[in-house]
């Protein structure tokens, strides 16, 4: 069987035994998650690549306190969500708190980074802009939730935050962002 | 928190995650023909969470999962056996136990010779078994034919 079509308790299963495949198809599939989720919250790509590695050398050295009967990703994203607050808490990065009036003083979108560059509607360069100015908690539960897919019970079990804690973080980031674009959402809905 | 409490963007948002009890659902359902700017809440609402899913994903670099598998400390599978080494403490442990081992032969070997040629290789087979083999049962003397005659066979 090709090891792209195992199943995640496969999977499990063979990284548990030590298979080298096994391991480097778990690598293979993780590392988007991993490194999306370093991106977001450490806003930077060099760290992100560092936390990844970082990531799965733990998963690997720590791989028998996954519980086989839960879904992988989830793992990962924890191991990748407490390795980024690690990173952050250790350099002291103050969060700021959102500020609408901060938006204006954040370099226009679509200049370097190439993921800005690639939006083409101004109201999801307005939206990355808007992200980068919630704290790294919120980032990171707005990207399990809606990029990553994750339920609020997954987002939970991945961060350790209690599910309704992590309704209410979404929501207030949600609303904080309907805030700041408010006149882009308007058109965009429309 | 009550309907009248909330904004009506908080209400399109909980309304919208399922979070409204069914009442103030309903409420805010017949709200979003009469409410001036609930219908606008509701629908910008939802071109947040569609913002919020379109984004487009963030892919790694070329080659970074390669080189995370590659530094990661894994056995090729021909070499499993030579991989998996006693641990550093099991061979602690085990030359401790040659020389508690070897102490006690010494100890023996002057102290208490051998009675019997039996008792020799018994010594002898102890001294050079693998460590941690199950002990082998000691052969219980045989009683003399006189007492088996006299006495019959010892009841278990």
């Amino acid at each position: 069987m090709p090891l792209e079509s195992l199943s995640e308790a496969e999977l499990a299963r063979r990284c548990r035994r030590g298979d080298a495949d096994g391991w480097r198809e778990l690598v293979v599939r993780f590392t988007p998650l991993v490194y999306r989720l370093g991106v977001r919250m450490l806003r930077s790509e060099a760290e992100a690549e560092d936390v990844s590695q970082e990531v799965f050398l733990r998963m690997h050295r720590s791989f028998e306190a996954y519980d086989p009967t839960r879904p992988l990703g989830p793992w990962v994203a924890r191991t990748a969500y407490h390795a980024c607050l690690r990173r952050l808490e250790g350099t002291a990065r103050i969060e700021r708190a959102g500020d609408p009036e901060a938006l204006d003083a954040v370099p226009d979108a679509g200049g370097k980074d190439p993921e800005k560059a690639a939006l083409s509607g101004e109201a999801s360069a307005l939206l990355l802009r808007a992200l980068e100015e919630l704290p790294a908690q919120d980032r990171a539960l707005l990207d399990l939730r809606y990029q990553e897919g994750l339920s609020d019970a997954e987002v939970s079990e991945a961060t350790g935050i209690p599910v309704g804690t992590v309704k209410t973080r979404i929501f207030r980031a949600r609303v904080r962002l309907r805030g700041w674009l408010e006149p882009a959402l308007g058109r965009h809905g429309t | 928190m009550t309907e009248s409490s909330r904004t009506l963007e908080e209400l399109a948002e909980a309304y919208l995650d399922g979070d409204l009890p069914p009442g103030e659902a309903l409420a805010f359902e017949r709200d979003l023909a009469s409410r001036p700017g609930a219908a606008a809440a509701l629908s910008a609402a939802l071109a947040l969470r569609d913002l919020l899913v379109s984004l487009p994903p963030l892919a790694p670099p070329p080659g970074l999962a390669q080189r995370i598998a590659g530094s990661l400390p894994l056995r090729t599978p021909g070499k499993a056996s030579e991989a998996v080494g006693p641990s550093p403490l099991r061979a602690a442990l085990g030359g401790l136990g040659w020389a508690f081992r070897g102490t006690i032969l010494a100890t023996l070997g002057t102290a208490a010779p051998a009675a019997s040629a039996s008792a020799g290789m018994a010594q002898l087979r102890w001294a050079l078994g693998p460590l941690g083999a199950p002990a082998e049962p000691v052969p219980r003397a045989r009683r003399p034919l006189w007492r088996r005659a006299l006495f019959g066979r010892r009841a278990r």
